[in-house]
């Protein structure tokens, strides 16, 4: 065999192991629903699933801040958003209605609010290694109807190839965060 | 217990005898009224001191004693600088006409009472005992504006007979510090709230709270904004000082002409705080000696004060380990140098051009 061809299995093989080691991002975009109408959202208080108490506290403002980074959107601020939240009665934890979205666009003047729910957040052991790691799904609700418009499913951790091959530390848990918001974002923007 | 001069010393009675001497001789073991400073008069500075944190085995017993030697060695310091303060009395009663408790919300009304008592500069100090050492942490400010002059940390140990002297000079130390911070200041002011803990107790926030002024003052030649008077204005109109909504705002922007506010939330990341199938029932926040802290996220977010849209949002992680350097250096990991050290890169990094980093 050529040594051409034994250098395309190695690199065929590299990104194999690469691809099996990528943590994934599955996510929905309404084929229906034109996102250009949608210039002024809010960010709902996320959900946590996790073990951790403050993880959806953790995951918010990083959430918040990659969200800006976009340009995309304006964003109302947390204080106003809980302000309506409390005005209408609903809970930090209780997934919304379509008639509560409707209700809560109204109450803050916004096109589109974004929820969260954080399912696993902290440290994981992957091989002989602890790992940071986050699993997370986002959604952005349009408040004319309540409907779905985008969904992503995203896990990530803090370990990568070449820290496995040479050795190192997991990605802090912010970094490991602020991955897994971007790549759910990037899904939709 | 307030204002006498009986204390529980952490030393034997010889060697305290000693040191109240040594302190005598000093002259600052009352406040000294300096040369055409009269105190109480126009234009005199309220001090209040607060005791914001006991560590465990400072061998100081008795912290009110401790709180009134503090108001007595600045109120001293003032004078020598030619600056008067405010009887304490006076400023006690104030104080406790307004619930004025720990320095973390202070009512319009209160102000408006200095104001009418002659009182036209707040100095506001905490006192932060530990096993070996006083931290004295605190920013001078108007009364009238609400607006920051200077702010400033000082550290003196508690090791040996003498702490009375090292604690009388470094309130020295620390006037004097705020009085030549003090820099003319223009421009629309910058409106820091007080800073938000989730996982923390609030001395850690103050300690974050401070840090947060330092950096903004350090950074910038606008106006700085006390969140002690934003808060309290927030909580006298029945607003969240927290997390202001939009009447909040509009009060931000109405009465302190305030174009953005500045809001930093603390959370920590202590692995304790993972709520395990048999600790449904922990209290939703455990209290942090400041003396230790716990890694931790900053994260900062302006706020358009008009719009009520984020206009810019950062965060920073900070371990609590010690920072290792060259030559097998390791940084401090001391609270206070921890959390400054995150709140300097994250108001750095807020200062950047860009929305993000």
């Amino acid at each position: 065999m050529a040594p051409r061809m034994w250098t395309r299995i190695a690199l065929a093989l590299s990104l194999a192991a690469l691809a099996g080691c990528a943590p994934g991002t599955a996510h929905f975009v309404h084929p229906d629903v034109d996102l250009g109408f949608v210039k002024r959202c809010a960010v709902v208080p996320f959900q946590n699933l996790s073990p951790d108490r403050f993880a959806a506290a953790r995951l918010q403002p990083v959430f918040l801040a990659e969200l800006l980074q976009t340009e995309a959107l304006s964003v109302v601020d947390t204080g106003e958003t809980l302000a309506a939240y409390n005005r209408l009665g609903l809970g930090p934890d209780t997934p919304l209605t379509p008639e509560q979205v409707v209700a809560l666009g109204e109450a803050l003047g916004v096109q589109a609010i974004f929820t969260g729910a954080v399912e696993d957040y902290g440290q994981r052991r992957s091989g002989g290694d602890q790992t940071n790691a986050v699993t997370a799904t986002f959604s952005m609700l349009e408040t004319e109807t309540g409907t779905m418009v985008w969904n992503a499913q995203v896990a990530r951790d803090g370990s990568s190839f070449w820290r496995k091959l040479f050795g190192g530390d997991s990605a802090s848990q912010y970094e490991v965060s602020r991955r897994a918001v971007r790549d759910a974002l990037e899904s939709l923007f | 217990m307030r204002g006498t001069t009986r204390s529980r010393l952490p030393s034997p009675a010889g060697a305290a005898a000693a040191a109240l001497a040594l302190l005598a001789c000093l002259g600052a073991g009352r406040p000294a009224a300096a040369v055409g400073a009269e105190p109480g008069g126009p234009g005199s500075t309220c001090i209040l001191l607060f005791t914001a944190g006991a560590g465990q085995g400072s061998g100081i017993t008795d912290l009110a004693d401790l709180r009134a030697l503090g108001e007595q060695e600045l109120a001293a310091a003032l004078a020598r600088s030619g600056d008067a303060a405010l009887p304490a009395d006076a400023a006690l009663a104030l104080q406790r006409r307004f619930r004025v408790r720990d320095g973390r919300l202070l009512p319009p009304a209160f102000l408006a009472g200095l104001d009418s008592a002659g009182a036209d500069r707040l100095l506001v100090a905490h006192l932060y005992v530990g096993r070996g050492r006083i931290e004295l942490a605190g920013r001078t400010l108007s009364t009238g504006g609400g607006l920051i002059e200077a702010a400033a940390t000082e550290t003196c140990s508690l090791a040996g007979a003498a702490w009375r002297i090292d604690f009388a000079i470094a309130c020295r130390r620390f006037v004097a510090t705020l009085a030549a911070a003090v820099r003319p200041r223009a421009g629309a002011p910058v409106a820091p709230l007080a800073v938000f803990p989730l996982g923390f107790d609030a001395t850690a926030a103050q300690i974050a709270t401070q840090a947060l002024l330092e950096a903004a003052l350090a950074d910038t030649a606008r106006a700085v904004l006390d969140p002690a008077v934003l808060g309290g204005a927030l909580a006298a109109a029945g607003l969240d000082p927290r997390r202001p909504d939009r009447s909040g705002l509009d009060l931000l922007a109405g009465s302190f002409a305030a174009g953005e506010a500045t809001l930093v939330e603390m959370i920590t990341r202590d692995p304790d705080q993972i709520v395990r199938a048999s600790d449904d029932d922990a209290p939703a926040s455990s209290a942090v000696s400041w003396e230790t802290v716990r890694s931790f996220s900053l994260h900062l977010r302006t706020v358009d004060t008009r719009t009520g849209l984020v206009t810019a949002a950062h965060g920073v992680d900070q371990d609590n380990s010690p920072a290792r350097g060259w030559f097998g250096n390791t940084a401090s990991n001391a609270p206070r140098q921890l959390i400054a050290a995150a709140m300097n890169r994250l108001w750095e990094a807020s200062r950047q051009p860009g929305k993000v980093r």
